[in-house]
This record gives structure tokens, C-alpha cells and sequence, in this order.
């Protein structure tokens, strides 16, 4: 594998640099150009200097997917660990860094998880949603906060509520799956007066999701049942908002109450599980943002608190259960001034925000408190065709924490630089030449460092370097076009954090020991073609990845490839529309990786395909639009796993309308 | 352009075939070698055998003979002759199953869940007496199987996660660690009358006992863990007449094997193999094999035909053990790879 992708970086590199060595006197665009038509749906945004991935309403609608998990599971070289039904927990692992090298942000809002370093991305429902973004290198959103520009990826979720609505807004929605899963939701907006909007949504989730699965430890064809997987969750949310043309200040809050059964592990021959887990969280944000000639500034400020709750009503001590509950806060101020130049993307900026946290509760006896500030200073310009991007990032972090009653202190100071450069060689031909490079770290996580037992207060941050290089491409016609990407990776990551049993096997504790060298290469392509009444769209992408563990050499896993990262994954969709239908079939292949570290068929994870099918019908009324959509998941009742043990659903059908007035 | 980056993909794929790994094969009769029980890690349905021929080891035996996995975290397995049938019973915790297999074929004889309504038992170690198999099950409770029948026959109550068993005479003796009671664990031993399944007596050993041995005399050797905190681990003797504590040693024990008078055991301070006199009752000074090297001791057993002790280290739980064999003076003689948290082996000569 190492050497494959050797051959294509060397096979590469004199085909780009005959490229960059042509012509460059003439002006690169000022203004991103876009493909003719901007009615297609693009994945890839070839048009940015780091790979960045884009999910529109219209693309989530044709994937079927539920929450942002689902959805960026197209995302090249990306793996999202789905455990599976409709609570199951979802992370992302991206180019071989974990979860916790990925952050979240709602509208601007940096969703923390201090206690764990991951955020379930099956919380993030995509019903109201306009848009997700994933990119790896710097966030993409002009929302950004100082603290989203730290971490490697970053996940960006756009609601509808946030923006300014020109006249009364209505949504309604209802999603039903025959896995016993279902959703319904409301948003509604109205416009009040010139300058005022209000908004308020809500959600439900709800079901048993029962399913049938076939354990592949079990040749035989012996279907299980996989229960003790209900669901009740509802969250509601409301944003008031005011803008002129000097500014727009945004006030929101939001609540979520879950109540859910936790399937755990499907352990052969033993079908007990009883688990259960409920979570409340709420968040309250205020910003406002303004806008003056060639100066943009924004204050904002926000509050979360997320409680958890575990309960296992069977466990074998004297209380025969156990019972854990954990309260986090978090509580972050911060603003960012920009000043732009000649064009809109020329600009400079500074951000800054501190964030108060603590978190109490069973297993965390030290009640950790932390106080974060992060600082950024940042810009991109223009040079004829060359346009350059860049910003350094500082984190500074103070932790106190009980030890026998004695408060102690813990600090870390961080920076973090980005730079990128995007090249167009040609002013005539759409190709461009990208590269990028970060230098980051994940901060260990609550957990890591004050869990009893297992936390390890000496910890190090986990350092990660990425760098990228690719080519872009995109030509267009009358009525149709291409658009394709090839990038190039290298990321390399020590000192990761990770649990390992230190005393015995009911001792670990969180060590700072791996390396893993990180090597791969994305493809995009997108065909889409365009008539009156047809609308086709084709796209391709594919991820080789080669992630070896290089902790030490003479480890028996040394330079084999780490857990869950396969070599091989790839995604693709087709959707055709016709008048007011359309048909869309998403294909998504996993290839073989890992559970352990060791490359040994014990630990040998099967390849799956898992495809989908959907047809949707849309009617339009004056002011309103109606779509229904019917789909059938897991078209070839693939039984496969991607998390060991957690088995998924077999074929099984979604069943989803969607009402929208004056959109 | 495009037909170029599909030239250099083409040429990158063909340069990336990375083999995937060697599946396992069935041997079909398994009459000569060492058996390896595999614990594998908990929740991920990897338990296993592997098979030790003297030559090669082959992983994945059961598997392979069974075309279904052994199950989740399976922590001791024992042979037994009955009759002209030769089994293996193997008590795996968390998918809750005593697992009985023919001993050469390693073909599934039987399955008997262990369960209470929808709650797992956890069975976890297994003794055989008065052609009788006794499991005791972490939920606190001994289950009793008649070998000539294979059915469960009985069901004893004991204390709090019995985690070691051992017969002496009529009697079968279960500690109870209380081990998932952190931190106020059990500290008792239950007696059990093998013939009728009664419970004759409990009395108090020390905390967060587990591993029992029997010498010729009579005389019970049992390991206490402490707990892992102020309580230091300790090693006890306890008189059987009296069925009370005799001596309390300080000394960290483990992986207890008796052969003829002497008692082999892993002691975990000084991570070596050393021995016990069970008439002088008295520590040998001298260390028999230096195990300080070992990545992670995970257990020892004594091949009395062959003369051979059997160490296991786990390497680190995550990765395949290694089986390393020495002659009774403590000479190594060879190893070989096992599974995922090698924790007991079999002879099958």
C-alpha cells in the first residue's frame, strides 16, 4: 500500500509541475467561478485550496440521510463508526485521525464535548438544515468562531432558522422507516416588520427500531433480533433575529430531552441487554454580528449544559446496577474583526474566545474545571493566479482539579499554524493546483486525564501534521459538465492518546504512546447534464488510505494497518430527475480493515456495500411545495458490521414527507 | 488530462494490493498437542482456540470445526474422560454458555445457557468431581452437570462472584471474591457436599479471594487480591478439618499448580516462577524461570507427562499472545503464537 501511493505522488508530480510551468502572466478570477448553472449539486467545492464537502438540502434528500453521521458517511476517506439503529452513537474518523481531531459547529456555535473529546453526530438531525460542510485543514464557515479554527476537520451544520427570512417560513416534516424509526418535525418563521425575525423548531424522534440481523460469527442462517433499541427524543429550538444593513444580531436557544435504550454490544448466545441512557441538553447563544465598508465584526457569547445519565438495572455487585450520572457546562464568549481588501475574499482577520467548563459526576471524583482561551490571527490574498491562505492558532488551557481535596493546576499553551495555497496555471482551462499544510493536536479530553482509575493527569496533547495536495479540474458546456479532484495526503500523528491496560486487564489507564503515519488519495468526479425538463447527475469518489501504526518497531503491529481504516472506500450517486420526479441510488462500499491493531483474520472486518434506492415525487403549489419520497435502504439486505459487534439493519424502507411554504 | 489521472490510477491500484490476511484451517482431529484457550477481549465475540501440534500453531480451531464462533470472553476450560467419551468444558462468561466439545474432534457436544430470566450467570471457572462437572457463575450461584447425561442437574446458591473451585474429598470448596463489589468485596468460602449439592458451611478467608489449589495433605492454598489499595494481596493456607484460615503469607501469588508436594506459582512481585514445599511449608529461595521480561504474565500451567511448564504472555492484551514452554528447570524449550489473551491450556497426548 505504501507504495502505491508513492507511484502516484512520483507519477504526479513532473505532470504538475509541466502544468505550473506554463503560462502565469494572466489574472487569476477575482470572484470564485462557478460552474454555469447553479442549480447542481455539488459534493466537492473544487473551487476551494483544501478538500471541502458539501451537503445541501438537496443531496441530503437524495442520500436518505437521517442526521450528519448518515450523511457524511460520502465523504472520501472519511469512516463514520455507526453502531447502529436509530440511537446509535456515530463518530467520525477522517484520513486516519480520530473523532476527536474533528469538531462541530451549529451555525457558529462550537458544540464542545470536554468529557469524551466526541461529539454523536446522530444528535445533529438534518431536518431544518440548509447545508453541512466538511473540510479538513480550516473550518469553511464565515460563521466560524475562534475555537472552531484549532482542530484538523471540522463538520459546519447551517439551519434554516439562522437566516433572514423574506416573508413567513413554514416547514413540516415526517419521516417513517419500516425498522420501526420515525421523525416528525415543525418550523415555522415569521417576519416582523422590516428589521425583526422570529423562529421557533421542533423535532421528534421516536420508535423501537427493531431489526433482524444474521451475526457473522454465526454462519448459519440464524436471523437475531437485535431489541432493547427504543427511542424518545424531542428538541426544540427558537431564534430571534434583527437585521439591517449595518449589522444582524442573532438570539437562540435550544433544548433537547432523550430517553433511550442502549442495545450494546450483540454478544453471542446472550441476547440480555438493558442499558438504558438519557440525555438533556440545552444551549443559549447571543450574537451580533456587523458589517461596516471593508470591516466585519462579531460578539458573541453562549451557554450549554448537557447531562447524561447511565443505568444498567443488571450488573453483578452488591447493588446489583449501576447508575451514572454526569452534568457538563460550558460557557464561551469571544468576537472576530475582519477587514477585507481589494476582493471579497481578501481579507484579514483576529478572533479570540475564552470558554469556562466543568464537569461532575460518577467516576470523575476530581470535578475537573477548565478555562480555555483560543486566539487566531489569519488572512488570504491573491497573487496573480495564486491565492494564499493562512492563520496561526494559540490555545491556552488552565485546568483545576481536586486531588485529596487539594485543588491542583494544570496548563497547556499550543499553536497551531495553516497554511494553504491554490494555483491556476491556466486562465482559459478550470485547473488548479491546491496544497496545504496544519500542524495541530487534540487536547486530551476529560476523560483522558481525570477519569478514576483510568485518567492520566500527565497526558500530552496528541499531535497531528496533514498536509495535502491535489488537482482540480472542472469543464463546462452548454448543458452539461465535469468536475473532478485528485488530492494527494500526508498526515503523521504521535504522542496519541490511548487506553491501555497498565497494571492488569482491569487496570488501563490513558497513555501518550502511538504513532501512526498516514498516507492516501482522494478522487472526486462529478458529470452533471441539464435540459428542460432532465436533470442527471453522476458522481464518484474514492479513497485509498495506508494508516500504519510506527509506535515501535519491534511491535508485532508495527506498520500494519491501524484499526477500523480501510484501505479502500468509495461512494457514488446517481440521481435523474424528470419534471417534478426523480430517482436517486447511492452506493457506498467499506472495504476490509481491522478491529485490533493486529492485521490477523481474527480481527478481519468483511467488506459491505450498502446501496440505496429512492424515488421522490415533488408538487408545487403558488407558494408552497410539497415532496414525497419513498426508499428502499440496504437494497441487497447486506448483513455487515462496521463497529465489531454492532450489527446494522438489513433492507428495510424510509418513507419521508416534506412540506415547505414560501421557500 | 482524464484519461491520464485514470492511467495513474490504474497504475497506483495495482501498485496497492495489500494481502488480506491467512484464514484459518480445520485440522479434524486434534490428538497430539496443546490446546490454547483464548479469552479475546470483552464485547467483541472473539474467543478461540488454538492448536499447538509440536510443530505449528493453527489459530481459530474451533471456528474452523464449528463454523461459529466460541463466543465472548471465555476464562477456563478443563478435560474430562467419562466413559469412553473424552470432552472439554469451557465456561464462557459473557456470552453466558457452558460449552462442552469433544476433546479430539473439538466438535460442539453441547451448549447450556446460563441465564436468570434475560440476566446472563456468567459462568467462570469449571472443576469435575463425582462424575459431575461444577461451574461456578460470576451471579453467585455453582451450576452442577452430570456427565453421563449432560444435563444441568442442580443450581447452588454461594457468595458474592465465586472465582476459584476446588475438591477435597466430599467437599467442594467455592471462594467468593465479591471481585465487581469494589470496594467492599466478599470474603468467604462456601462449602459444598458434591454428592447431594447442599451447602455445608461458609466461612471468612480473607477479601477478594479467588485461585484455590489442594495439596496431599489436604490443605487449601488460596490467593487473596486485596484491594488494590490499602489491603495488599496475600496468600493463605487454610486447614480443611477445621475449614478455617491457618496461615496468611505476604506474598503476592498467582497461577497456582500443584505437582506431587510442590506448589508452582507466579509470583507477581518479584515476576517469576517460583515454588512453594507443601510438607516444610516453606518458599524455595531460587526463582525457576525469570518472567520479568514478559510484555504482560498472563498465566502458567504444568504439563506433569511431559515435564513441561506452560507460560502465557498476553503481549499487551490487544495483540496475539505468545506460548513460551520450559522444562522443570526452568529451561526454555519453545513457543508459539496463541490468540488474543491466551489464559489456560490443555494437553492432548
Amino acid at each position: 500500500m505504501n507504495k502505491c501511493i508513492y507511484t502516484i505522488f512520483i507519477l504526479c508530480l513532473p505532470f504538475g509541475t509541466k502544468l505550473m510551468g506554463q503560462d502565469t502572466t494572466r489574472q487569476l478570477d477575482p470572484v470564485p467561478v462557478f460552474a454555469k448553472n447553479d442549480s447542481i449539486t455539488r459534493l466537492t467545492n473544487i473551487q476551494a485550496s483544501i478538500p471541502h464537502y458539501i451537503l445541501n438540502e438537496e443531496k441530503i434528500d437524495a442520500l436518505g440521510a437521517l442526521d450528519a453521521g448518515d450523511a457524511l458517511k460520502v465523504v472520501p476517506g472519511a469512516l463514520v463508526k455507526d453502531y447502529g439503529g436509530i440511537g446509535g452513537i456515530k463518530t467520525i474518523a477522517y484520513r486516519g485521525l480520530g473523532a476527536g481531531h474533528t469538531n462541530v459547529q451549529v451555525d457558529g456555535q462550537q458544540i464542545p464535548n470536554l468529557q469524551s473529546g466526541v461529539v454523536n453526530l446522530s444528535n445533529f438531525e438534518l431536518f431544518g438544515v440548509e447545508q453541512v460542510d466538511f473540510s479538513t485543514g480550516q473550518t469553511m464557515s464565515d460563521q466560524a468562531v475562534a475555537s472552531s479554527f484549532v482542530q484538523a476537520n471540522s463538520i459546519a451544520i447551517q439551519s434554516v432558522l439562522n437566516s433572514t427570512p423574506n416573508k413567513r417560513r413554514l416547514g413540516i416534516y415526517f419521516n417513517s422507516n419500516t425498522i420501526r424509526a420515525f421523525e416528525k418535525g415543525l418550523y415555522y418563521q415569521e417576519k416582523l416588520g422590516r428589521n425583526f425575525f422570529i423562529g421557533g423548531q421542533g423535532m421528534m424522534r421516536f420508535g423501537e427500531g427493531t431489526y433482524y440481523f444474521k451475526h457473522p460469527e454465526i454462519k448459519k442462517d440464524t436471523l437475531l433480533k437485535r431489541e432493547n433499541t427504543a427511542l424518545k427524543d424531542y428538541r426544540i429550538r427558537g431564534v430571534f433575529g434583527y437585521e439591517t444593513k449595518l449589522m444582524k444580531i442573532l438570539v437562540g436557544g435550544y433544548y433537547r430531552n432523550s430517553e433511550q435504550e442502549l442495545p450494546g454490544a450483540a454478544v453471542l448466545f446472550n441476547p440480555s441487554n438493558d442499558q438504558n441512557l438519557w440525555n438533556v441538553d440545552w444551549r443559549t447563544n447571543t450574537e451580533i454580528n456587523v458589517r461596516k465598508g471593508k470591516w466585519a465584526g462579531k460578539v458573541h457569547g453562549n451557554y450549554q449544559s448537557n447531562y447524561t445519565r447511565y443505568y444498567d438495572p443488571f450488573y453483578l455487585n452488591l447493588d446489583g446496577f449501576i447508575d451514572a450520572r454526569y452534568q457538563q457546562e460550558n460557557a464561551t464568549t469571544g468576537l472576530l474583526l475582519s477587514r477585507r481588501f481589494r476582493f471579497p475574499n481578501e481579507r484579514i482577520f483576529v478572533a479570540t474566545d475564552f470558554t469556562n467548563a466543568k464537569l461532575f459526576g460518577n467516576g470523575i471524583t476530581n470535578s475537573p474545571k477548565r478555562l480555555q482561551m483560543v486566539n487566531v490571527i489569519g488572512g488570504s490574498t491573491l497573487f496573480n493566479k495564486l491565492k494564499l491562505d493562512g492563520n496561526l492558532t494559540q490555545q491556552i488551557i488552565r485546568d483545576d482539579f481536586l486531588v485529596d481535596d487539594q485543588l491542583e493546576e494544570r496548563s497547556f499553551l499550543r499553536f497551531s499554524p495553516f497554511v494553504s495555497l491554490a494555483y491556476r496555471p491556466f486562465s482559459k482551462q478550470r485547473l488548479r493546483l491546491r496544497m496545504f499544510y496544519k500542524n495541530t493536536f487534540r487536547m486530551p479530553t476529560f476523560n483522558d486525564l481525570y477519569y478514576n482509575f483510568i485518567g492520566n493527569i500527565d497526558l500530552k496533547p496528541e499531535d497531528a501534521q496533514l498536509f495535502n495536495i491535489g488537482i482540480t479540474y472542472s469543464k463546462a458546456f452548454n448543458n452539461w459538465g465535469v468536475e473532478s479532484s485528485i488530492d494527494g495526503y500526508f498526515n503523521a500523528v504521535k504522542n496519541k492518546i490511548v487506553a491501555i491496560p497498565t497494571k492488569d486487564l482491569f487496570n488501563w489507564s490513558m497513555q501518550n504512546i502511538g504513532a501512526a503515519e498516514i498516507k492516501g488519495i482522494d478522487l472526486n468526479m462529478l458529470v452533471y447534464y441539464e435540459s428542460n425538463n432532465w436533470k442527471l447527475n453522476i458522481s464518484t469518489n474514492h479513497n485509498f488510505n495506508s494508516s500504519v501504526d510506527i509506535t515501535n518497531e519491534n511491535s508485532i503491529t508495527y506498520l500494519d494497518q491501524i484499526p477500523y481504516t480501510p484501505f479502500y472506500t468509495s461512494s457514488s450517486s446517481t440521481s435523474v430527475d424528470y419534471k417534478s420526479y426523480s430517482l436517486s441510488v447511492n452506493v457506498l462500499y467499506t472495504g476490509y480493515r481491522y478491529s485490533l491493531n493486529e492485521n490477523i483474520y481474527a480481527n478481519y472486518l468483511e467488506p459491505f456495500t450498502a446501496m440505496n434506492i429512492g424515488v421522490a415525487k415533488g408538487f408545487t403549489f403558488e407558494k408552497s411545495k410539497l415532496k414525497a419520497s419513498l426508499r428502499v435502504m440496504n437494497l441487497f439486505n447486506v448483513n455487515y458490521q462496521v463497529v465489531r459487534s454492532f450489527p446494522m439493519p438489513g433492507r428495510y424502507w424510509q418513507f419521508k414527507i416534506h412540506y415547505k411554504l414560501n421557500q | 488530462m482524464k484519461k491520464l489521472i485514470i492511467i495513474l490510477i490504474t497504475i497506483g491500484l495495482a501498485a496497492c494490493k495489500k494481502d488480506k490476511p491467512i484464514e484459518p484451517v480445520a485440522l479434524g482431529t486434534y490428538e497430539k498437542g496443546i490446546l490454547v484457550l483464548n479469552e479475546g477481549l470483552f464485547e467483541q465475540n472473539n474467543s478461540s482456540l488454538t492448536f499447538y501440534d509440536y510443530n505449528a500453531s493453527f489459530q481459530q480451531v474451533f471456528k474452523v470445526e464449528n463454523d461459529r464462533g466460541l463466543g465472548d470472553t471465555a476464562n477456563d476450560f478443563k478435560g474430562v474422560a467419562f466413559g469412553n467419551k473424552n470432552y472439554i468444558i469451557i465456561a464462557v462468561d459473557v456470552s453466558s454458555q457452558i460449552e462442552i466439545i469433544d476433546r479430539f474432534t473439538l466438535k460442539s457436544v453441547k451448549q447450556i445457557p446460563q441465564f436468570e430470566g434475560i440476566n446472563a450467570r456468567e459462568p467462570r471457572r469449571v472443576v469435575f468431581a463425582a462424575n459431575k462437572a461444577f461451574i461456578c457463575n460470576f451471579d453467585g450461584t455453582v451450576v452442577v452437570v452430570n456427565m453421563a447425561s449432560l444435563n444441568q442437574e442442580a443450581l447452588i446458591e454461594v457468595g458474592a462472584n465465586p472465582d476459584g473451585m476446588v475438591v477435597v474429598d466430599d467437599r467442594l470448596y467455592v471462594s467468593n471474591s465479591g471481585g465487581l463489589n469494589y470496594p467492599v468485596y466478599d470474603s468467604t468460602i462456601t462449602v459444598i457436599d458434591i454428592h447431594n449439592n447442599l451447602v455445608l458451611e461458609t466461612f471468612e478467608t480473607r477479601i477478594n479471594s479467588s485461585q484455590m489449589v489442594v495439596d496431599q495433605e489436604d490443605d487449601i492454598y488460596l490467593t487473596s487480591t486485596g484491594n488494590y489499595d490499602d489491603v495488599a494481596p496475600a496468600f493463605l493456607r487454610i486447614n480443611t478439618e477445621l475449614n478455617e484460615v491457618e496461615a496468611v503469607m505476604d506474598k503476592k501469588v498467582s497461577s497456582m499448580q500443584m505437582v506431587g508436594d510442590w506448589l508452582y506459582f507466579y509470583n507477581g512481585e518479584s515476576k517469576a516462577i517460583e515454588r512453594y514445599h507443601t510438607i516444610t511449608e516453606t518458599f524455595e529461595n531460587n526463582p525457576i524461570i525469570d518472567v520479568s521480561g514478559y510484555e504482560t504474565f498472563y498465566g502458567m500451567e504444568i504439563n506433569p507427562v511431559n515435564q513441561e511448564i506452560v507460560c502465557l504472555d498476553a503481549n499487551g492484551y490487544v495483540v496475539s499472545s505468545t506460548v513460551r514452554v520450559y522444562d522443570f528447570g526452568g529451561n526454555f524449550l519453545y513457543e508459539f503464537n496463541g490468540g488474543l489473551n491466551a489464559t489456560g491450556v490443555l494437553f492432548n497426548n
